[in-house]
């Protein structure tokens, strides 16, 4: 890169800053990098400049190399939620290229610090993952390659498993627990006792017996750490580890729709206010058009329906009387609130809820969004991927399932002292879920487990009304 | 009016947004280096757990040497716990490809639309695939001589001699001494240490103290001349009318893997093709795979010509001699071959016999058909049930050319050692 382009990307930096803090935006100190491709494609994969080794990331790193060198994918740019925010711009990017990015990347940078979901986030975890690397390293060295890689696979095969509703609350400790077995509150004799403290304390009831875990705990990674009978102290370490680095991603994947939306549409807004050349603005629009055009078949494109969705509130809150409610009242809102409702809601939702409340049947089609289901030999995997005929609330609802889910299961650990033998005995809680469990995934995954707690793991779960057990190591 | 965002400021306080340019080069040491390796690794892995259905595959067998060929594999990424991606509805977004279908023209998909296949070769094309939700499809490029390597690394030819000590010797690398001196590449740690622990113990001194200008001791080598192993394989095969298509593609299958497995293991291996139906012709290694069937079956036509060459060019006591012959097992002159087996025998390592077992076709006795062997295979069967160099397999689809493979190159060449 020539100095030149340095300086104008610089100018265009400044520049933007000043857009986007007039418009309402403000992001919070941003550290721009820019890496060759091996770099960038190595931060993809790895998510944070160091980061513990293991094969999950080599073969992300060859999966998403090899697309790039043939052409099929590019990553413009990559942005960490730290402090400062860094953000690695990719260093064969054209010019505007690199200014759609910069805008971008302020969009990202100002969701970071807007939404409540990213508030528990440590913001200094690419040190802690860069420690962790370092003892990981250490234990390499100390335990084994092959040791180490066992335990990371068995730990990364179970990362998703922790409790969401407990981030951002500290979990009561196993002592905690105990002194409530021991000293349980007093039961109330009528609904309103503990509004009143009338009562007299009434003979205190037989203390619950002794359990692991004392409540079903769906934190599978704390669980195996605390309370298995059979792993070191360092593999128990890694467990942590992994978790805690989890626990930085979960933000990110609970707002995917939201964050990517909103930077294209903050990247749109900046740039169309930056004083582009009329020849960059040509450039600059198809760009942004291949951002948010098309979906992924199997899947949705985030930014796009992130971006339309933004965009409808915007439009909605501006001009509510474009529209009419379903009964055919105007909205009694007033007019002129657009960018006051795209903040708020960028602080207090995530993609679940705004789903939920902000995807419109017009959307719906505009975005082409649909259901789609497998039609065919199920056990033998022999069919077709077909589109389903389905009103569009049923597509909002499906949407709001997955957004909700994750694709995670809800698993807790519920008895680690099954058929009184020391086995451990997880729940698939299957009522909560839509689909069932994926049984010939959940054995391989019950075999990791296995290999965390050392005595025979079984899952429970049901499959068409009926209860079944998948066991491993029995 | 309006919302007013209270922003959740960490660090510095005010907005001074740091441009920072660092221009990296591209690192030959990267720290995915070994991350990818480990990945390929396993991928490698994969490939060696997959070896029966991949050696069948049309596209392997019919490239050679250092062409790439596509290797579906699954179960390579960490499992999860995770929904039945086959069992209820997903949400996806349309694409240029889906609302093309149904001819609406307009910008939506259309109920009805299908996505994307899966299942027996409608998953063809790799990125199609790898797409698909839940499919943990990997598609390994590898080239056919690696997979020689793979598939065979741990196989031997059979009951081998040394034979033929007037041929051709081969100059061979033979690490056999030790030395203190040399590079560092060989040094010999193990030996290194013991030195230390001896000198250690002659001075005096307590614990291990290594001094590298006394104990170091390198692994050195020798080159010493061996004889190069002849050996000669007749790949003899049935090429007659009741050879159908699938018949001929497994024997094609054991065929190639054979010679792909003879030719990079030893140097000094000769190949005589033999097709055979009422006559019997030695031909192109081409040729031999391409015939098509015709005529009747006299399988001892074939095993006649062999021997005749066997007298005529391979003496026995020059050369190794693995006859294999693959037929349907319906021949004229069972007793004839029985007989030309025993010549055989006098003179061979190992006499191998695969029955391509074809049960549609003879449809009388199909009850026991599945342990049956056919007429030529009874005959043999009968004769040879207690010699241990004769070796008979059955082939009945593509997923028994690996276990015939390995029997007739590995297993046998156990029992011998032992």
């Amino acid at each position: 890169m020539n100095a030149a382009d340095q300086a104008e990307i610089r100018r265009s930096i400044d520049a933007f800053v000043e857009v986007a803090m007039t418009l309402g935006l403000q992001p919070p100190d941003v550290r721009f990098e820019i890496v060759p491709v091996e770099a960038l494609y190595e931060l993809a994969a790895y998510h944070f400049p160091e980061r513990f080794a293991h094969w999950t990331h080599g073969a992300m790193y060859y999966r998403q190399k090899t697309r790039y060198d043939f052409g099929l994918e590019k990553i413009y740019e990559l942005v960490l939620n730290t402090d400062p925010c860094l953000a690695y711009l990719l260093d064969t990017n054209s010019l505007v290229e690199h200014k759609l990015v910069i805008a971008h990347v302020l969009g990202h940078a100002d969701f970071f610090r807007r939404n409540v979901y990213f508030r528990e986030t440590d913001r200094h975890m690419d040190q802690a993952a860069a420690r962790h690397a370092q003892i990981v390293q250490g234990f390499e060295d100390e335990y084994g390659v092959e040791r180490v890689e066992e335990t990371l696979d068995a730990a990364l095969a179970l990362s998703f498993h922790v409790d969401p509703t407990v981030v951002g609350f500290r979990e009561k400790t196993p002592a905690e627990y105990e002194r409530e077995r021991l000293r349980p509150a007093p039961a109330p004799s009528t609904p309103y006792d503990d509004l009143w403290y009338l009562s007299k304390q009434p003979a205190a009831p037989p203390s619950r017996p002794k359990r692991i875990p004392p409540e079903p705990e769906r934190d599978l990674l704390t669980f195996l750490a605390t309370y298995s009978p059979v792993l070191e102290d360092w593999q128990r370490a890694l467990l942590y580890m992994v978790r805690e680095e989890w626990l930085y991603f979960y933000p990110n994947m609970r707002t995917k729709i939201m964050n990517e939306g909103y930077a294209s549409f903050w990247h749109e807004r900046i740039l169309e206010n930056a004083s582009l050349s009329p020849d960059e603005h040509v450039l600059f629009r198809r760009l942004h058009v291949g951002v948010i055009s098309s979906g992924q078949r199997y899947s949705l494109n985030p930014y796009a329906v992130g971006y339309r969705i933004w965009r409808d509130i915007e439009r909605r809150w501006e001009h509510p009387e474009d529209e009419e409610t379903w009964y055919g009242q105007r909205f009694r809102r007033e007019g002129g609130g657009g960018l006051a409702k795209v903040f708020a809601v960028a602080a207090d939702h995530r993609d679940s809820e705004f789903i939920r409340e902000f995807l419109t049947e017009k959307l719906v089609e505009e975005l082409d969004l649909y259901v789609y289901g497998f039609e065919g030999d199920r056990k033998r995997q022999k069919g077709a991927w077909t589109v389903e005929d389905e009103p569009w609330e049923r597509v909002r609802d499906v949407l709001v399932d997955e957004e909700t889910s994750l694709g995670v299961p809800s698993i807790a650990a519920v008895d680690g002292d099954y058929r009184n033998h020391g086995e451990l005995l997880l729940v698939h809680d299957a009522a909560s879920n839509r689909h069932p469990l994926d049984q010939d995934y959940a054995k391989r995954t019950l075999a990791l487990v296995h290999r965390l707690w050392g005595k025979p793991v079984s899952l429970e779960t049901v499959v068409a009304g009926k209860k079944l057990a998948v066991s491993v190591g029995g | 009016m309006g919302y007013v965002p209270e922003l959740d400021k960490h660090g510095s306080g005010g907005t001074g947004v740091h441009f920072e340019l660092v221009e990296q080069s591209p690192d030959l040491n990267r720290r995915s280096r070994r991350d990818v390796e480990r990945h390929q690794q396993r991928v490698r892995e994969a490939i060696r757990g997959n070896l029966p259905e991949i050696i069948s595959r049309e596209d392997v067998i019919t490239s050679d040497g250092q062409k790439l060929v596509k290797v579906p594999i699954r179960g390579l990424e960490l499992p999860r716990f995770r929904f039945d991606p086959h069992e209820g509805e997903q949400a996806g977004q349309g694409d240029e490809g889906t609302r093309g279908q149904g001819g609406t023209g307009s910008g939506q998909t259309r109920p009805g639309t299908v996505l994307g296949r899966s299942g027996d070769g409608a998953a063809g094309s790799g990125k199609e695939a790898g797409q698909q939700p839940g499919v943990d499809y990997y598609e390994a490029e590898i080239t056919v001589d690696e997979l020689v390597d793979l598939a065979f690394e741990d196989l031997r030819l059979p009951e081998l001699q040394d034979k033929g000590k007037q041929t051709l010797k081969a100059p061979v690398v033979q690490f056999t001494t030790l030395r203190r001196t040399g590079p560092q590449a060989n040094l010999d740690k193990r030996r290194t240490l013991i030195e230390a622990y001896k000198r250690g113990a002659r001075e005096g001194l307590p614990g291990w103290q290594i001094d590298p200008t006394q104990d170091a001791r390198y692994r050195s080598w020798e080159m010493t001349q061996e004889p190069q192993r002849n050996a000669v394989v007749f790949a003899m095969r049935d090429v007659s009318g009741s050879m159908g298509e699938l018949e001929a593609y497994l024997c094609r299958t054991f065929y190639t893997w054979m010679t792909r497995f003879l030719r990079r293991t030893y140097t000094g291996v000769d190949v005589v093709f033999i097709t055979c139906h009422t006559e019997a012709k030695v031909v192109e290694e081409e040729e031999f795979f391409h015939v098509g069937s015709s005529g009747g079956t006299r399988m001892a036509s074939a095993y006649e010509l062999a021997l005749s060459l066997i007298q005529q060019r391979y003496a026995p006591s020059d050369w190794n001699i693995y006859p294999f012959l693959f037929s349907d097992g319906y021949n004229w002159g069972d007793q004839d071959c029985v007989e030309l087996v025993r010549r055989f025998l006098a003179v061979s390592n190992l006499v191998g016999y695969g029955e391509i077992a074809n049960y549609g076709y003879w449809s009388g006795q199909s009850a026991d058909a599945d342990t049956a062997w056919a007429p030529l295979g009874r005959a043999y069967a009968d004769a040879f049930a207690k010699e241990r160099r004769f070796v008979m397999v059955r082939v009945a689809d593509k997923d028994d050319v690996w276990p015939a493979l390995r029997q007739f190159m590995g297993r046998r060449h156990e029992e011998f050692v032992a």
